[in-house]
């Protein structure tokens, strides 16, 4: 094997602890931190990268450890007033360069990854057709646009319990075939997603109950029929986000570019019942 | 308290909020509770970056199983995913913080805000549209021109009640750390923002341009020993704001001094007990909340095991602690473990100051009554949900041994090891004017009242649930 692919291998041993490395799961990218990941101090930093990862987003301080050594395997008291000083300790160049590492390590795992698991006799070519994949995780996703978020307006009505267009009409009755079962990336920001608080209908008011579990993944959208149309009137910024902004506001958590269904319970049309609609 | 006395407040469920299932998911996880200044309305914001507001049914408060409805009134989404190009991160949508401003005219103003941004929401009513356009159908559709042959102009009608969500003003790209907290200044004009190193100043007016009052940065990021917790403004003092750190310590600044305050004018900080000393001592005093009074004499600060009130005339120590769960203080290695130790509660006040009031695990909340120097442990669980059902309070018992030690396993009480710490507290408000308090579970919201007592009516009290008396 070559170099790389040693060192792959060596890598991608600590990565298994990682919980939310960014081969294995579906792209999902790391919390904002305020700063890159640090990951260039020296070969053992994806131990430290681990600890980092699971550093709390909280302001308590660690106990004064003034050598804080990264390479060492037990855990240290990740906390963010350690996090910060750790982010703001080297200058933008080495963050810089030590992330694009890590970003090229992590895109050549996972394709040492897919290869080891590829029982194809093409290996070479598998490789070669199967590397623009994984280059989506670090999405190149145009910016939100500056007209989205101001003086847009979310109506909802306390009568109905459900949102409703700004001009205070019902939704005309006509579903969007489109809509249904558009993917996340391609699906319109103006879909609220039914908050747990909200309104809860009571069972058997519901009529989508017969929905399969599947067509939660990946969709967005509405179930019913008659309300799927909800989405077409919503007051909606723009229709040329449609392909696939971040700021979706259907989004669940998660990165944008985890392709897999969000919990079903996120999925359904604004304030019909959750209860229904939950994986049990 | 909750107790058998006739003047003791005694708790009663009045609704809960939420899905049932135990399934949660990430986006529907409640992060921050509020009423606003009547107490009308209450919002909470979750993790899915949306805020739910809730509105009092006003009933007939002369009949005696009052109770004050909240239902939905309002929802939108607040905040959404961005990414960070520069950096290559994820910033989250999660509502870190609600604050409402004073209702000046009909409309509702709420500032909301997650790691990066703030947001200023106007929230209206509109119960009256056009109708009957010369050109347009009704579901807004153009006619064809052709087909008109009379003028006619739209007339205003009523509707349904709708209630419309307006993003105002957005405050963005002013903190490079994550915004922990905001304030709304009693001039009703500014407010404040937190991040992890530095407080900024803005005006509801101007989202272009923030002060920034205080900066704890230092010049050389090994010598940061701590860092920014919490904030508020004083409520009656508008140049007054204390800021609370992650090392216990409280510091109050007055913009009059000087414009940037990194000088604190008063310090508050309690010397530490060397009696108590440990290895995670410094990570429990870090302050996760800090709210003043409504008289504006008093500050409560929390803390991983303690509830403090300080008095603001005097730094040296603080009046009143109260013991929030002392009996995880032999527990802290595994609390550390699982993360619990680094978890951030908060805490509030009564209307009138006489009540403080907190969160804990296993869905229990603790109430410190001052003047009565009375305290309880209530629980917010999906088993006592008949309407009007009074709370029991709750105890936990640490005897020694195995088995979890409680020497008469009563129905109310439980011991330390079967805690469940995933059931955690973090967000509670009281009502201002009210004893109505708003408690959010993981992603449940219960609203719980003070039961009006009436000596003739006992039917309140479900045959199999007595209250016990302490």
């Amino acid at each position: 094997m070559n170099n790389p692919a040693v060192m792959t291998q060596e890598k991608m041993e600590l990565d298994l602890e990682i919980p939310n490395a960014l081969v294995q799961t579906d792209g999902q990218l790391r919390r904002s931190n305020s700063a890159p990941m640090i990951n260039g101090l020296s070969d053992n930093c994806q131990v430290f990268q681990r600890e980092v990862l699971r550093s709390r987003r909280n302001s308590t301080t660690v106990v004064n450890r003034p050598n804080m050594v990264p390479s060492s395997p037990i855990r240290v008291p990740s906390t963010r007033l350690h996090q910060i000083k750790q982010e703001e300790g080297i200058d933008v160049m080495n963050r810089e360069t030590a992330h694009e590492r890590e970003v090229q390590a992590a895109m050549q795992m996972s394709q040492s990854w897919e290869e080891s698991l590829n029982l194809s006799d093409n290996d070479l070519e598998k490789s070669v057709s199967s590397s623009p994949k994984r280059i989506d995780f670090v999405p190149v996703s145009p910016a939100p646009s500056p007209t989205r978020g101001i003086g847009k307006k979310q109506c909802f009505s306390p009568s109905l319990q459900s949102l409703v267009s700004s001009n205070g009409l019902s939704p005309s009755p006509i579903p969007s075939p489109t809509r249904r079962f558009s993917r996340r990336s391609q699906s319109p920001i103006n879909c609220i997603r039914a908050s747990i608080l909200g309104p809860i209908k009571r069972k058997g008011e519901m009529d989508i109950e017969s929905q399969p579990k599947r067509l939660f993944q990946g969709t967005t959208t509405m179930l019913s029929t008659d309300i799927a149309h909800l989405l077409d009137v919503s007051s909606c910024p723009s229709p040329e986000l449609l392909d696939g902004s971040l700021s979706s506001v259907c989004s669940s958590t998660g990165s944008p570019g985890k392709m897999e269904g969000v919990s079903p319970s996120s999925s359904n049309s604004p304030f019909t019942s959750l209860q229904d609609l939950s994986p049990k | 308290m909750a107790g058998g006395g006739s003047e003791d407040m005694q708790w009663c469920f009045s609704q809960v909020k939420g899905a049932i299932d135990d399934d949660v998911a990430e986006a529907d996880i409640i992060s921050t509770v509020e009423f606003n200044h009547s107490g009308e309305l209450l919002a909470t914001g979750d993790r899915g970056g949306r805020v739910v507001i809730f509105q009092q049914e006003v009933e007939n408060k002369s009949v005696p199983e009052y109770r004050s409805e909240y239902n939905v009134y309002s929802t939108f989404q607040s905040h959404e995913p961005e990414f960070d190009y520069l950096k290559s991160l994820e910033i989250e949508e999660k509502i870190n913080k609600i604050r409402w401003l004073p209702q000046k005219n009909a409309s509702q103003f709420l500032l909301s805000t997650n790691d990066k941004t703030i947001k200023l929401w106007k929230i209206s009513e509109r119960d009256k549209r056009p109708e009957g356009y010369n050109l347009k159908e009704e579901d807004g559709r153009y006619i064809n021109p052709g087909n008109v042959t009379s003028l006619r102009v739209p007339v205003f009608r009523p509707m349904d009640l709708m209630v419309e969500a307006s993003p105002r003003r957005v405050f963005s790209n002013a903190h490079t750390y994550h915004i922990n907290s905001i304030s709304v200044n009693s001039d009703h004009e500014t407010y404040l923002s937190a991040d992890d190193l530095r407080v900024n100043l803005w005006n509801l007016e101007i989202n272009d341009r923030s002060f920034n009052i205080v900066d704890i940065k230092p010049a050389n990021m090994e010598d940061l020993t701590e860092i920014i917790t919490a904030a508020e403004f004083h409520p009656h003092h508008c140049h007054t704001l204390v800021y609370s750190s992650s090392k216990g310590s409280i510091r109050l600044c007055d913009m009059r001094a000087s414009a940037l305050c990194d000088q604190h004018t008063k310090l508050f900080e309690e010397p530490e007990d060397p009696s108590n000393r440990s290895f995670f001592s410094e990570i429990i005093s870090s302050i996760s909340d800090v709210k003043f009074s409504h008289s504006g004499r008093y500050l409560m600060t929390r803390d991983y095991l303690t509830v403090k009130i300080w008095d603001l005339n005097m730094e040296t120590r603080p009046i009143e602690t109260y013991q929030v769960h002392e009996y995880l203080r032999n527990k802290m290695c595994s609390l550390y473990e699982n993360d619990c130790l680094f978890d951030k509660f908060e805490c509030c006040w009564n209307g009138d100051d006489s009540v403080v009031m907190t969160g804990s695990y296993n869905n229990f909340f603790r109430m410190f009554d001052r003047a009565q120097r009375r305290d309880a442990t209530l629980e917010a669980s999906r088993e006592h949900n008949l309407p009007l059902q009074l709370l029991k309070p709750r105890r936990v018992c640490t005897g020694g041994g195995g088995g979890g030690g409680c020497s008469k396993r009563k129905k109310d009480e439980i011991s330390v090891d079967s805690l469940d710490f995933n059931k955690k507290i973090l967000h509670t408000a009281w009502h201002p004017n009210d004893n109505i308090i708003a408690v959010a579970t993981i992603n449940n919201l219960y609203i719980f009242q003070d039961k009006v007592s009436d000596p003739d009516s006992a039917d309140d009290l479900s045959a199999s649930d007595m209250m016990c008396t302490i």
